[in-house]
């Protein structure tokens, strides 16, 4: 039995790891046990984690637990997450570590303003991210309601290099693949990913290709109006911020659950 | 960096950003709610959420007063993670200027510290036998030492002020072991 293993014996919030996949040096995803009874609604995030070393005076094991959103939607019977390794991380310098038969805590109370609730009725749904910030819309992407509510659903997705894109490009392919949505995907989904550093077939920071209109041109559209475009964003908070600026600038206000708008904002977690 | 409550939460108290909160990090007081710095994970998830506008990032310029306020109340009032009775009158608060006055803490107003010694050194206590205990050179405040040790004056390293109290260059130590 490994440190990792004894979460179980003292904690009731652990799940069992089911896979683990690496995408490169920096990156991994993994799949869990579902909590029996535990709901939640596409685009959420929840506290998952490990417990941290027994303090050396109470020996008290405090868990480390961060924000992370769920990246599978609502319907699936495993929960699924993307992470970034940070090597001197308190919890993903760990985390990365886990393998299938371990145990993570996963605390039952998952919350998050990148939830379809939080949008008033629109034309079309944008799912701007950078980094690990594509996870709540891995799970929206999944998420019937998201083709019922909307014609057009593109995810657009910046990061530096090409190998930070392949958690992203394998969502689309299982997404076209899914039994329950991927008919619909097929006809109204659309992935947009860029790199800011590597060379690729489109580079650029998603802020300078709306402000230049590259983006809504590549797409055969024009630029983003209150009465038809919905965003959700989901990148540092630089990124984050200056969405806000470029999409007030096009009369969109922001939303939240208890007042839905044409637009909502949330930090992509970093440990 | 963490989020704060601030003034217009007093008498409107929504409750909307405890539904929300991932870690339960909000207090309870009777007219107004504060976050736990320590406990906030800077998700931001409340901000929106809150109908009176009430939450800020403390890294907005201002706030210092009702950071301390949500500091402080975050230790002594009750946890909530379930949304309670909002206040009949919520709506006619929201936005109603100068609130600060109205924040109901739920203190005593003079109410004593017992941590910190009751009179400063060289003042005749006003109470000689409740408080403090006797020392060569005076009567000294809590706190008194501990059972079964002694006072001592520390002269071997340099005085910290965890120490004890500081009387004309005297150090003395009030609960250590003699």
């Amino acid at each position: 039995m490994n440190a990792i293993d004894t979460v179980t014996a003292t904690l009731p919030d652990a799940q069992e790891v089911l896979s683990v996949r690496h995408w490169d040096d920096r990156l991994f995803s993994f799949r869990v046990a579902r909590p029996a009874s535990f709901r939640f609604r596409s685009g959420e995030f929840v506290m998952i984690g490990l417990p941290g070393d027994p303090d050396p005076k109470t020996g008290k094991q405090k868990p480390i637990l961060r924000a992370y959103s769920i990246a599978s939607p609502f319907w699936d019977e495993e929960l699924e997450f993307y992470s970034i390794k940070v090597p001197d991380g308190p919890l993903t310098s760990r985390l990365q570590e886990i393998a299938p038969g371990d145990h993570v805590i996963v605390k039952t109370k998952p919350t998050g303003t990148l939830v379809l609730d939080a949008l008033l009725p629109g034309k079309r749904l944008w799912m701007i991210s950078t980094g690990t910030g594509v996870a709540p819309f891995a799970s929206l992407m999944r998420e019937p309601e998201t083709y019922e509510k909307f014609e057009q659903v593109i995810l657009t997705q910046t990061c530096r290099l090409n190998s930070e894109l392949a958690y992203g490009a394998d969502l689309e392919r299982r997404l076209m693949e899914d039994p329950l949505v991927g008919e619909e995907a097929m006809a109204k989904f659309t992935r947009y990913a860029t790199t800011t550093r590597e060379t690729s077939d489109r580079m650029g920071r998603i802020t300078d290709l709306i402000s230049s209109g590259k983006l809504v041109a590549d797409l055969g559209l024009t630029d983003f109006d209150p009465a038809e475009d919905r965003v959700m964003i989901c990148g540092s908070m630089g990124l984050n911020k200056d969405l806000k600026t470029l999409l007030e600038a096009r009369g969109l206000s922001e939303g939240a659950n208890s007042k839905p708008g044409e637009y909502v904002v949330e930090r992509a977690f970093v440990d | 960096m963490t989020y704060i409550v601030t003034e217009n939460c007093i008498n409107c108290k929504f409750q909307d950003c405890v539904t929300v909160c991932p870690v339960d990090c909000f207090y309870e007081g009777e007219n107004f709610l504060v976050i736990h710095p320590e406990e906030c994970i800077d998700c931001g998830v409340c901000e929106p959420e809150c109908p009176a506008d009430a939450i800020k990032p403390d890294t907005e310029p201002g706030l210092d007063d009702w950071l301390a306020i949500n500091t402080k109340y975050s230790e002594i009032w009750p946890n909530i993670v379930e949304v309670g009775d909002v206040p009949a009158d919520a709506e006619e608060w929201n936005g109603k200027p100068d609130k600060a006055a109205l924040l109901i803490t739920g203190e005593e107003p003079s109410e004593p510290d017992a941590r910190k010694p009751l009179y400063s050194p060289g003042d005749a206590p006003s109470d000689e036998t409740e408080h403090g205990f006797e020392m060569e050179g005076g009567k000294f405040a809590y706190p008194e030492p501990s059972e079964g040790s002694e006072p001592v004056v520390l002269q071997e390293r340099e005085f910290r002020e965890e120490d004890g109290i500081e009387i004309e260059g005297l150090r003395i130590a009030t609960d250590k072991k003699g």
